[in-house]
């Protein structure tokens, strides 16, 4: 309980950034992913010169900052009345990922592999133990990004204990984070109540507890709206989150980029320079203990299996069924297609980057040597989660009247 | 607009639906470990560990022993989570033998009650046996 408690500290944290959304549920929502992007940074800057974690030397200057005097926007409710067909949606879907979690039914095997056992550890020693990347017997996937273990630490540090069941199930609350920051963005109850239940059957289809996807979907998510949505600075935090969570945001982003970048260049510009400074945070850390630099599943072979393709093709469908029958590919596409060019016109920076993925991940698969379905089975239900979202929150935007001017 | 908003409706409930009303089909019980119910091979290693952990002192050098590489391998990536505060010296590394597993003091064998030859003291445990070098 004390552990889940613990994540309550995120929108406190993040205040300062969210001071400017003028509806409180989405200041709220969007506190909670700054929070923890701060805490992120914060974390790793204080490994990185020194200073041992606890709980109060990462808090208090979190607060602190929330209380600056930044320019305020009176927080209002929402403009759209709660419709409780849509709250009451949103509800079962996340309730349902949460208890997936607790239950055991849906928690990521990488989270008792490598995400829980560094978070453990981190806590432990009250650092981004060096020692233990180091090691003669460093854990997999060193080169990950820390915003995962760092924020499931920052709970064992607060409960001193690491109740792995609980910290798994946690992974329900960034979508729950997310979704009054999505909502505000496309001014659309029914569309956010579609995203939330498409991405909590996602989840729990893809054996998403505890591990990095459902932050990333969170951020990623809320980065996307926030560009169709006008919000530059909205977007360059949320991608700056993206970053520090997995290195395939990176991916992603210069997707999204692309599509934002035939509009509006400036724009592209900055988003990918706050992508760029997150990650040079993670990429100090790794140059000041001497890890290698970089992201090493990045180094491809580019020997390519066409004979993978038959494979690739007939093996997608299935992992991309998104534990609801394919229904959240579907009813977005269904909505789009009855669309305006000039309502399509404006949601190009979500469209652009889904078929600039799928590219990509094809690309990837031509080059797996063996057991190419299986690690499709494993893979696909996972990293197609960016660009379902995409998808649906083109559909809102574009089925939406409310489009906000620049 | 309205009809897109029923759109939206009509299939958030579908995927409800087509998601918790459809997989939610096994009884509710408090799981003993966080793969439980979806990764039974790696529940029976947390079990073990779990179990194991409670009778291996805080700092002691440890090893696994495990009918295959794999479940070596297995076992010691969940291990660096549960055994956080002991020194590993593991026999399998990344599917690889090491060599270093005859350094440790606490052999935690899984899958068998029998300890080797150089560590007579063995106390059973779930999944398997502590034996103390």
């Amino acid at each position: 309980m004390i552990y889940a408690l613990s994540y309550l500290a995120f929108p406190l944290f993040g205040w300062s950034l969210a001071k400017r959304i003028e509806d409180r549920a989405a200041r709220i929502g969007f506190a909670f992913l700054a929070g923890a992007l701060l805490l992120t940074i914060e974390a790793t800057l204080f490994t990185i010169v020194g200073i041992r974690w606890s709980v109060w030397a990462l808090a208090i200057p979190l607060i602190a900052a929330s209380l600056l005097p930044v320019e305020d926007r009176r927080p209002r409710l929402s403009g759209q009345a709660w419709r409780l067909s849509s709250t009451g949606i949103v509800a079962i879907a996340i309730a349902h990922f949460f208890f997936s979690n607790l239950t055991a039914q849906s928690v990521s095997p990488d989270f008792v592999l490598f995400w829980g056992p560094k978070a453990a550890r981190f806590a432990l020693s009250h650092s981004l133990d060096p020692h233990f990347l180091l090691s003669r017997y460093p854990p997999p996937r060193v080169d990950y990004p820390p915003l995962v273990p760092i924020v499931e630490a920052w709970g064992a540090l607060v409960a001193k204990d690491f109740p792995w069941i609980t910290a798994a199930s946690m992974s329900a609350i960034w979508l729950l984070a997310a979704v009054p920051v999505i909502r505000w963005l496309t001014q659309s109850w029914e569309a956010t109540a579609f995203w939330t239940a498409a991405m909590c059957a996602s989840q729990v289809f893809s054996g998403g507890g505890g591990n990095a996807e459902a932050m990333l979907i969170a951020y990623l998510s809320v980065g996307a709206a926030a560009i169709v949505a006008n919000r530059t600075t909205i977007a360059a935090i949320a991608f700056a989150g993206a970053t520090l969570t997995k290195e395939e945001a990176f991916i992603t982003i210069a997707a999204i980029l692309i599509g934002v970048a035939i509009r509006n260049i400036k724009q592209a510009l900055i988003l990918g320079a706050a992508s760029v400074m997150s990650a040079c945070v993670w990429f100090a850390y790794q140059w000041r203990f001497g890890l290698p630099i970089g992201y090493s599943r990045f180094n491809t072979q580019h020997h390519f299996f066409w004979s993978n393709l038959p494979t690739i093709f007939s093996e997608a469908p299935k992992s991309l069924a998104a534990g609801c029958w394919g229904l959240a590919w579907l009813i977005p596409l269904a909505i789009l297609v009855t669309r305006s060019r000039e309502q399509l016109k404006d949601v190009m920076p979500l469209l652009v980057p889904i078929p600039l993925l799928f590219g990509f991940f094809v690309f990837l698969y031509l080059q797996y040597e063996s057991a190419l379905a299986m690690r499709m089975w494993w893979i696909l239900p996972r990293i197609s989660q960016p660009p379902m979202s995409l998808l649906i929150l083109a559909a809102a935007f574009a089925s939406s009247d409310r489009m906000r001017a620049p | 607009m309205v009809n897109a908003k029923r759109l939206w409706l009509i299939g958030a409930i579908a995927v409800l639906v087509a998601g918790p009303a459809v997989r939610w089909t096994r009884p509710i019980k408090p799981p003993a470990s966080p793969t439980e119910n979806d990764q039974p091979q790696l529940a029976a290693y947390w079990h073990f560990l779990a179990d194991a952990r409670r009778v291996v002192p805080k700092g002691a050098s440890y090893t696994i022993k495990a009918p295959t590489p794999d479940d070596e391998t297995q076992l010691f990536m969940l291990s660096q989570g549960l055994f956080g505060d002991l020194d590993p010296h593991p026999a399998t590394y990344n599917w690889q033998p090491t060599g270093d597993g005859a350094n440790a003091k606490v052999v935690l064998v899984y899958g068998s009650a029998e300890c080797p030859a150089d560590a007579p003291l063995m106390r059973p445990v779930k999944g398997g046996a502590v034996c103390l070098r």
